[in-house]
């Protein structure tokens, strides 16, 4: 009976599922610092008073920053980004985040942000972080980001800067 | 004929970019130096010097001797025979 086909090919399937569930891809359960590089864009809206809400493709920008990843996952890992608006006008701005892994591969945060120069803008962010396993400290990454910019010199007088940015790029493990 | 309007629409369009009187902006820094995002439309920025009225500026010269009713009646009364 246990030699039976039937049973080897249970057992076989149950082998499968247990790999695939243990499978330790694990770039957030990797502790450590990770590096990341990458450039976003999106939509910029704003208040145009009587004429509502205003939107046009936001200003591209670079950026770089770093993630202190913890052990476990179940532990919020903080991170740093700076970053520079390269169309138009220059600016260089900053942000920080805390982001919750929810899988190895999917991560939700939410933190300041804020851009320093010229102008200045003050806000919050919150979004997603999706990393693609490249090797085993790589990654490409996708961020999907909204923010809102209430404060700051740059938001024209009753508005409020918003972005609904999409961050692409390339994170390694240090 | 078809043509001579696309090319004149694109003259005014051209025109009306280049003359900035209704540059579309979100943020201030989308405008040039001394305007302001107001309704999403860059608009100049006009510094006045905290004066009240028309044709007052940081220019025009001060009254050198100020005349009052009281400077005005003592005059009066030191010509008074």
């Amino acid at each position: 009976m246990a030699g039976s086909p039937e049973v080897s090919g249970r057992r076989a399937a149950l082998v499968a599922v247990a790999v695939l569930l243990g499978t330790p891809a694990a770039p957030a359960q990797t502790s450590g610092f990770h590096g990341l590089a990458g450039a976003a864009t999106g939509v910029e809206g704003g208040n145009a008073a009587d004429q509502g809400v205003a939107y046009r493709r936001a200003r591209t920008r670079v950026m770089a920053g770093a993630d202190v990843v913890a052990d476990e996952s179940a532990y919020p890992a903080f991170g740093l980004r700076g970053f520079v608006e390269v169309e138009q006008r220059v600016t260089v701005g900053i942000g920080a985040q805390l982001t919750r892994w929810a899988t190895p591969a999917v991560g939700l945060y939410v933190g300041p942000r804020a851009v320093l120069a010229p102008e200045t803008l003050l806000g919050a962010a919150g979004g997603a972080t999706f990393l693609l396993p490249l090797g085993r400290q790589l990654f490409l990454f996708a961020e999907p980001e909204v923010a809102a910019m209430p404060l700051g010199s740059d938001v024209p007088k009753g508005s409020v800067v918003v972005w609904g940015l999409l961050s692409l790029g390339v994170r390694v493990g240090i | 004929m078809r043509a001579t309007r696309l090319v004149a629409a694109v003259l005014v369009a051209s025109a009306a970019f280049a003359s900035g009187c209704s540059r579309a902006c979100l943020r201030n820094s989308d405008c040039h130096p001394g305007e302001a995002c107001t309704e999403a439309v860059c608009l100049l920025v006009v510094q006045r010097d905290g004066a009240v009225g028309p044709g007052v500026d940081a220019m025009t010269p001060a009254p050198v001797a100020p005349v009052t009713d009281a400077g005005a009646d003592a005059d009066a009364g030191r010509d008074a025979p």
